[in-house]
């Protein structure tokens, strides 16, 4: 078993077997993290590969003190919100109706929601409310962050984080009735 | 029945450790491009050439930008990096890779404190090292564009030491810097001057952004990078959740080692969210001071506002809360006095409210 210390110098030699291990170890622990920015499997799958492009042509600029897992966590971040920015014109026109409807129905069998139940609710928040979400409760940016990566305002950011929980709230209390 | 009361906490444990395998189409494709891009060294090595001129002044910051770094530099640093790999076009030209892979190191170093002191220097040398194929144009434009970034530097910078700095003044330098090219500029001299993964076990010690969040909720702060922790609650972890009915500053000692320590302050804004905050005066006569009658408001939706004089005739009239009124009722300027205001909005909870007022209208 490689060292991830072995893997990353493999890595920035271009060794194809280096680049298929870090491939093997992360692609399970990013797609998850893909999938929390985007509205289906496919979509989170393409950001993934580009992520990983980059991982493989910018891993000579990782610094080994930081967590290497953090660091490429950042940049499947990062990839997801250029293709949200890149997808703006798409943004807020859901309309709630539209999505409760095709929300997954039924209750799930297990009492207890699992990871990918929920990653498939958040999947169903219009663009911008997950990206604010995701941005905010989950990977920690401030408001004053996130509006300036999204160029919105920081009402907007606030507005649409309540917005964002208020609605997946709403899908998991119906998931449970 | 689930408490869902902290949504984003109860999501983030749920997905905390979550796997999930991609399709087996994902590892081919990205084989497929990865190996045609084989040339990717050498963009970025081109670059940091180019950036040598930030060098000088950066050099000195490193250490500081180490330490200080924080996360949104970490990301837009990320983000200059991955801008650069993108704006390389698929096919790169091959020679150049090879030229400067066989490049020898010392003549790197030499290229690099060479065109040490002005940037325009630098310019020209790169010209001049430069192939006239497109790929080099498009190159050197990004390389004008770094160098013109730095020249800005240069010039609200001018001499630049570090020692005759006040503490406040060196972190907002270190802002400056980190928040602009030269800190990659850095990052990536360090890496490419070190080939081999640096065995140093001296770690960054990275804080957490300052917040802004709505009262009642929670947040959490943390920091990372040292043996031990100390907040200003009295708590010892690396991270920790709190809940501040007010805005308050949180401040950490971290550990470096056992006689190494950095303190760091975080600011925690607590905004009253979903309430609104009318004025009851203005006065529009162009001084700058209080021109606009304006509803101030976070987290508010469905707002209207309607402003009517003591005869009943409607004024002005939004749905938007940035929006403000001019004094003006008919495109002439409105007579002073007294106004009346309904304003009906929907908070946090989700129900609506409606508020009445008067506002005095000053010339």
């Amino acid at each position: 078993m490689a060292s991830e210390k072995e893997i990353i110098k493999g890595c920035i030699r271009k060794d194809k077997k280096y680049q298929k291990l870090l491939f093997d170890q992360y692609a399970p622990i990013l797609l998850p993290v893909c999938m929390r920015y985007s509205h289906d499997k496919q979509n989170a799958e393409d950001i993934l590969q580009e992520g990983f492009i980059k991982i493989f042509d910018n891993l000579q600029q990782f610094r080994s003190e930081g967590s290497l897992e953090g660091w490429m966590k950042r940049i499947m971040v990062n990839t997801a919100l250029n293709h949200y920015r890149s997808n703006l014109k798409h943004l807020y026109h859901q309309d709630v109706d539209e999505i409760s409807e095709i929300l997954p129905s039924g209750k799930d069998t297990n009492a207890e929601l699992q990871a990918k139940d929920i990653l498939a609710l958040v999947q169903k928040l219009p663009s911008g409310y997950r990206t604010v979400f995701n941005m905010y409760d989950i990977e920690g940016y401030s408001h004053k962050e996130i509006a300036q990566e999204l160029d919105i305002t920081e009402n907007t950011s606030k507005t649409q984080l309540l917005k964002a929980r208020k609605m997946l709230q709403k899908f998991l209390e119906d998931q449970e009735s | 029945m689930q408490d869902y009361d902290n949504i984003g906490k109860f999501v983030r444990d749920k997905l905390n450790g979550y796997r999930e395998n991609p399709s087996g189409h994902v590892w081919e494709n990205i084989e497929s491009k990865i190996s045609s891009s084989s040339g990717v060294g050498s963009t970025i090595s081109n670059w940091w050439i180019a950036a040598a001129g930030a060098v000088v002044i950066a050099a000195g910051l490193y250490f500081f930008v180490l330490n200080d770094q924080d996360k949104t530099t970490e990301s837009n640093s990320e983000k200059a990096s991955q801008e650069l790999v993108e704006d390389k076009p698929a096919d790169t030209t091959k020679e150049e890779t090879e030229k400067n892979k066989e490049l020898p190191e010392p003549e790197k170093a030499d290229r690099k404190t060479a065109s040490e002191p002005e940037t325009e220097k630098q310019e020209k040398t790169q010209t001049k090292t430069e192939k006239p194929s497109d790929v080099a144009n498009k190159q050197e434009n990004n390389r004008r564009e770094n160098v013109k970034d730095i020249q800005q530097i240069q010039r609200q910078k001018p001499q630049l030491s570090l020692e005759d700095l006040s503490d406040t003044e060196k972190k907002s330098v270190i802002e400056t810097a980190s928040n602009d090219i030269l800190y990659d500029s850095v990052k990536e001299t360090a890496t490419a001057e070190n080939t081999e993964l640096s065995d140093d076990t001296s770690v960054a010690v990275e804080f957490s952004e300052d917040k802004v969040i709505c009262g009642g909720e929670e947040t959490n702060l943390w920091a990372s990078g040292g043996i031990s922790y100390q907040w200003s609650d009295g708590r010892s972890d690396s991270s920790i959740r709190i809940k501040p009915n007010q805005t308050q500053k949180y401040s950490v000692t971290v550990w470096k080692s056992e006689e190494n320590k950095v303190t760091h302050e975080f600011m925690v804004e607590v905004n009253e969210c979903g309430e609104i905050y009318v004025p009851n005066a203005f006065s529009p006569n162009s001084d700058g001071h209080n021109d606009e009658f304006k509803v101030y408001g976070v987290a508010i939706e469905d707002f209207y506002i309607k402003i009517m004089n003591k005869n009943g005739a409607v004024v002005y009239e939004s749905k938007n809360l940035n929006e403000g009124w001019d004094g003006r009722y008919n495109n002439q300027p409105a007579s002073p006095g007294v106004y009346i205001y309904r304003i009906i909005y929907t908070g946090v909870e989700g129900d609506s409210k409606t508020k009445t007022g008067t506002i005095t209208l000053i010339r």
